[in-house]
């Protein structure tokens, strides 16, 4: 009895020396780990495509007359769809190399053409991914249409064309035709305002300051719509516009728009900071006295407006160089704004800016044609090859139109009126115009509401951007 | 031998084997004196990395300890006029009559005016509250005011002592710099140092300057979670510190609770690891992230 106890014993006491070196020898970790974050994956809404993060600025139709559509538009969206998806059936197609001189015939001898115009160039490979060279990035696409045939001309850095044959399925090409009219005039290189005896008197029935014929290139002097009146360009009584960028449309049929309520976008904080801090257990907030609040992990924060503004900083990023293709950037950029709140309809990308620290994306809102602008109402972004280090959203949806619509003073009179502003401050009798536009100018109310007046904005050389009442042309 | 007699001599021998076994484990978990056979990769790892940064480490790395929460504070809101009076017993003595309090606005100096709210005026004192809730008093000796060592520390030790408002503060160190020497406490919340809160007592040689800053602790925050072990965040400093200072040393290690003063309502502040050299020079690693808070 007494052996077998002593042999129990002995074999547990070898059982236990080899349990226990076991345990030494390849035992607990050396280093305590954490308890395990809790991950989680935050989408304020579903997924886009790459088609989607790039539109164009302007769409315009070439035939006998010009019209122009514009973001927001119900037009410019069903072209667009239709651009897209004829592109996305050339994938397969070859494309030819051709010089500037060689597309200007091609485009000289076209009869009618639809013109795709990117502010933001369009990396190629978002529609055509077997496209070689696959880093063009392409700022004008045009359509030419001939009777059997028709051209896609690609207009990047370098230029590509495919002339493609029609068969029954390019019937649906027609579809790039629009199927309503917004006439619209491309400025000429100069304007020239009639100034009499330097007395700058407000802009009435277009009969005291206006356009002159001197500036208007041969042919486009007699245009559709264009008030014209004689003006000598020499003199003292006389401001000469120059335009910096020979592209500018402005509409020439009246036009109507009304006052816009708009209301905060409703982002839920919680996802929000979920969104920012993958382990959102070590973010920690801070309330700050103006009501805002703040979460940070000592190397990024996040801070929440009182009135819904969202600004983003992760200072740590930013002496990383900007590596990154421009593609990725724009890929990677759209990504984010999708996590960090969402890419809500209507918005689009209008702005890429490439700096030292990374590339600088800017979106805005547009409604039924027009941006959304002033103040800071849109959304920024900076992302370089590691992340987002700096990120502001301000995005405020459409209630509603508030009263009746009412038409847009004539682009003349908003012209002759910011020259008036201008000659304030500059008494030159010259100037260089940087854009004109129809936009929504936002101003906040209260708290989470705003309103936007229908407003001219006008850019010149030297002063900032000029909003006038789109009905009393006052600057706003 | 026989069999009998065998198996008592493996008996004891392996009993003595598994006591010592049991020792090494007891050492593995941290509550020995020396490094146990499973830090040894750890342990010159971080022998190598703080011989590459050229510092040395001259105190021991305190063991890791369990789950921690942030702490939920908000400023310290005070009356200018009550810490007037009580600095002014503390200085001057009770029966002493206090002076009228002169206030000018945008006192102090030039560059932290902004920040400034008022300088408030009484005898030789001046008491220069700021927005983040900093407070600065300042003044100058007298003639014959004792100027030794001892009666210095003396009076910090006084204020920390005697004045409500100080009543959780506990020395911190002492240090030297050219213009004379800091005597330095700090706040503390049940048994963790926060050393967010702080009065500095500076003997310059013919001024002294109290520099304080408090913070209300409201309590833990709900949720607990790990925090990176000693030598995970001394791995971390490493990698930041970029000193060149010849003979650099780290003195202390110690864990607590800091935040960088904020103008704000409420705030949470995470544990921190706090490294101080023998230059003065103080690092916050954040215990959560491993992250060096700014």
């Amino acid at each position: 009895m007494r052996e077998n106890f002593k042999t129990v014993t002995l074999i547990l006491l070898v059982l236990c020396s080899v349990g226990l070196t076991y345990h030494i020898w390849f035992g607990a970790s050396p280093l305590k780990e954490s308890a395990a974050p809790r991950y989680e994956y935050a989408h304020f809404v579903e997924q886009y495509s790459r088609k989607e993060i790039v539109t164009p600025s302007l769409i315009v139709f070439e035939g006998e007359e010009e019209d122009v559509f514009r973001r927001g538009e119900g037009e410019y969206k069903r072209l667009w769809k239709e651009g897209g998806a004829l592109l996305g059936r050339l994938g397969r197609q070859t494309f030819n190399r051709i010089s500037e001189a060689e597309m200007e015939v091609l485009l000289e001898m076209a009869s009618s053409k639809t013109i795709f115009m990117f502010m933001v160039p369009l990396p190629v490979t978002f529609f055509l991914p077997e496209f070689t060279p696959s880093e063009l990035n392409i700022c004008r696409i045009f359509i030419i249409w001939e009777e059997h045939y028709y051209y896609v001309i690609l207009e990047g850095e370098e230029i590509f064309t495919r002339r493609v044959f029609m068969d029954a399925d390019e019937q649906l090409l027609g579809n790039l035709r629009p199927r309503e009219s917004c006439r619209h005039l491309c400025l000429p290189d100069r304007l020239i305002f009639d100034l009499p005896g330097n007395n700058f008197l407000e802009p009435g029935e277009g009969d005291i300051v206006n356009l002159g014929t001197a500036g208007l290139p041969v042919g486009e002097s007699d245009g559709p719509g264009l008030p014209i009146r004689d003006v000598k360009e020499d003199g003292e009584n006389v401001f000469c516009l120059k335009l910096k960028d020979n592209r500018i449309f402005v509409p020439l049929d009246s036009f109507a728009a009304a006052e816009l309520s708009l209301q905060k976008e409703k982002i839920d904080k919680e996802e929000l900071v979920r969104a920012f801090f993958l382990d959102p257990s070590i973010a920690r907030l801070i309330e700050e006295r103006d009501g805002a609040t703040f979460f940070t992990d000592g190397e990024k924060g996040l801070r929440i407006y009182p009135d819904g503004l969202v600004e983003y900083t992760a200072p740590g990023l930013v002496h990383i160089p900007p590596a990154m293709p421009y593609s990725a950037a724009l890929q990677k950029g759209a990504e984010n704004l999708r996590l960090f709140g969402g890419w809500q309809p209507g918005i689009h990308l209008t702005r890429v800016e490439m700096q030292s620290e990374g590339y600088r994306l800017f979106w805005e809102t547009f409604y039924a044609g027009l941006p959304l602008v002033g103040r800071r109402a849109g959304t920024e972004l900076v992302i370089n090859e590691i992340g987002v280090f700096y990120y502001q959203r301000d995005l405020y949806q459409v209630v509603g139109e508030i009263g009746e619509k009412g038409s847009f003073r004539p682009f003349d009179e908003a012209l002759a009126k910011a020259v008036l502003i201008y000659r304030e401050s500059y008494p030159e009798n010259e100037g260089i115009l940087l854009g004109i536009e129809p936009v929504y100018y936002f101003s906040v109310e209260g708290m989470g509401t705003a309103k936007a007046v229908p407003a001219w904005s006008v850019s010149i050389s030297g002063l900032e951007t000029m909003y006038l009442h789109w009905q009393t042309l006052e600057p706003l | 031998m026989n069999l009998s007699r065998a198996k008592t001599v493996l008996i004891y021998t392996f009993l003595l084997l598994n006591v010592f076994l049991c020792y090494q484990l007891w050492q593995d978990q941290g509550y020995g004196g020396f490094a146990a056979f499973g830090r040894k990769e750890e342990i010159s790892r971080l022998e190598g990395e703080l011989q590459k940064a050229g510092l040395l480490l001259e105190t021991d790395l305190p063991k890791t300890i369990g789950p921690m929460a942030y702490l939920v504070v908000e400023p310290w809101h005070y009356s200018p006029a009550e810490v007037i009076a009580s600095f002014w017993e503390i200085l001057e003595g009770k029966g002493e009559p206090r002076p009228e309090v002169a206030i000018h606005l945008g006192a102090g100096d030039e560059e932290k005016e902004e920040n400034n709210l008022a300088g408030y005026f009484f005898g030789r004192y001046e008491l220069i509250p700021s927005k983040t809730g900093v407070a600065t008093l300042k003044y100058m000796l007298q003639e014959n005011e004792k100027d030794e060592l001892i009666a210095r520390e003396k009076i910090a030790w006084q204020l920390v002592n005697n004045l409500t408002i100080f009543e959780d503060f506990v020395p911190d160190y002492s240090c030297s710099t050219g213009e004379g020497k800091i005597v330095l406490f700090r706040q503390e919340y049940e048994g963790f140092p926060l050393f967010a809160g702080y009065l500095h007592y500076s003997s310059l040689e013919r001024q002294r300057i109290v520099q304080f800053y408090r913070l209300e602790v409201l309590g833990f925050a709900g949720q607990e979670r790990e925090i990176v072990p000693p030598s995970t965040a001394l791995l971390r400093f490493l990698e930041v510190y970029n000193g060149t200072e010849a003979g650099a040393c780290i003195i202390e290690f110690s864990l607590g609770y800091y935040t960088r003063e904020y103008d704000a309502e409420r705030w949470e502040i995470p544990p921190v690891w706090r490294i101080r050299l023998n230059n003065g020079e103080l690092y916050y690693i954040n215990a959560f992230t491993g992250n060096v808070e700014i």
